[in-house]
């Protein structure tokens, strides 16, 4: 059996070996099959989402207090980077977009009330921005229950993007 | 068991499933006079919203893909473009004529008047 070779076994580089079923689940357990089909996963590593959420959690409507966790999409053109959150039923002025050094945090919080009884609703979500970006110039929106935060490339990223067309 | 009466959902269709639509999130809220539901569609605007009444069959179809232009390119995506659908059946007990919509953050606001039959009146004691 050849397989490839793996640091935390010691196999030598380029070395075909014979392992037992033992050693290939001790093998196997350090691969993530996921990570394969993890199509972002370079960006995953720049960004570093946190925390990491496919779903939202629940309903916003439902009783008591409660901490969402929205879907997040981030997204690139040619100038900027940007990152949304679906975030319906905030005021504008209830949400907050702070940068922490490299760090962009994304929370709200705002009454809700159901059958007569007030309760808090919050979101939180963080990105580490790139090295690449001119924090300085960061804008936000929110529109339909969107919220979209707008993160400008640097001025040596955008040549650079064009220096690599040409 | 006015609320259920509302919240009352047909069957889905696997006509709907196979299209793709998507139930959203929705809340109701019974208060004196009239029945509030409010629903949750991100990232539809007014006029992507369709409303419209078969009997007493309140019928929603809206589309929340067109908020983002077409130069984006996707680096890392967890929401999804839906199409959102909702029926809701509306008691005897609510006045279908007079329905009223407000749409604000996402979150549209359906407004449907008690009947004035159902309407509790004071009867004065001579």
């Amino acid at each position: 059996m050849i397989l490839c070779p793996w640091h935390e076994t010691g196999i030598k580089k380029g070395k075909t070996i014979t392992l037992t079923k033992e050693e290939i689940m001790k093998l196997v357990k350090y691969r993530n099959p996921l990570r394969k089909l993890d199509l972002w996963s370079d960006f995953d590593r720049f960004f570093d989402l946190s925390p990491h959420s496919f779903s939202r959690i629940g309903s916003i409507l439902d009783w008591g207090t409660q901490s969402e966790q929205p879907a997040l999409d981030l997204y690139a053109d040619e100038s900027n980077y940007y990152i949304q959150v679906e975030i319906p039923g905030y005021d504008r002025k209830e949400i907050e977009v702070e940068l922490e050094r490299d760090r962009l945090v994304l929370k709200g919080s705002r009454q809700s009330t159901r059958d007569g009884v007030e309760s808090e609703v919050t979101f939180h979500r963080s990105v580490t921005l790139p090295e690449n970006v001119n924090a300085k110039a960061i804008g936000a929106r929110y529109k339909n229950g969107i919220l979209t935060v707008t993160v400008p490339k640097t001025e040596a990223e955008k040549a650079r993007r064009i220096d690599v067309k040409n | 068991m006015k609320m259920n009466e509302l919240a009352k959902q047909p069957p889905k269709s696997e006509k709907d499933n196979s299209q793709g639509y998507y139930r959203p999130h929705y809340q109701i809220e019974e208060q004196e006079g009239e029945t509030v539901v409010w629903v949750e569609l991100p990232g539809v605007a007014k006029d992507d919203l369709n409303l419209t009444l078969e009997k007493r069959d309140l019928i929603l179809v809206a589309g929340a893909s067109n908020h983002r232009p077409e130069s984006w390119k996707v680096l890392h995506r967890e929401s999804a473009d839906r199409t959102y659908r909702l029926r809701l059946h509306l008691g005897n007990y609510l006045d279908c004529e007079a329905i009223e919509a407000d749409m604000q953050n996402g979150v549209l606001a359906l407004t449907l008047p008690k009947a004035e039959t159902v309407k509790p009146r004071k009867i004065k004691i001579k």
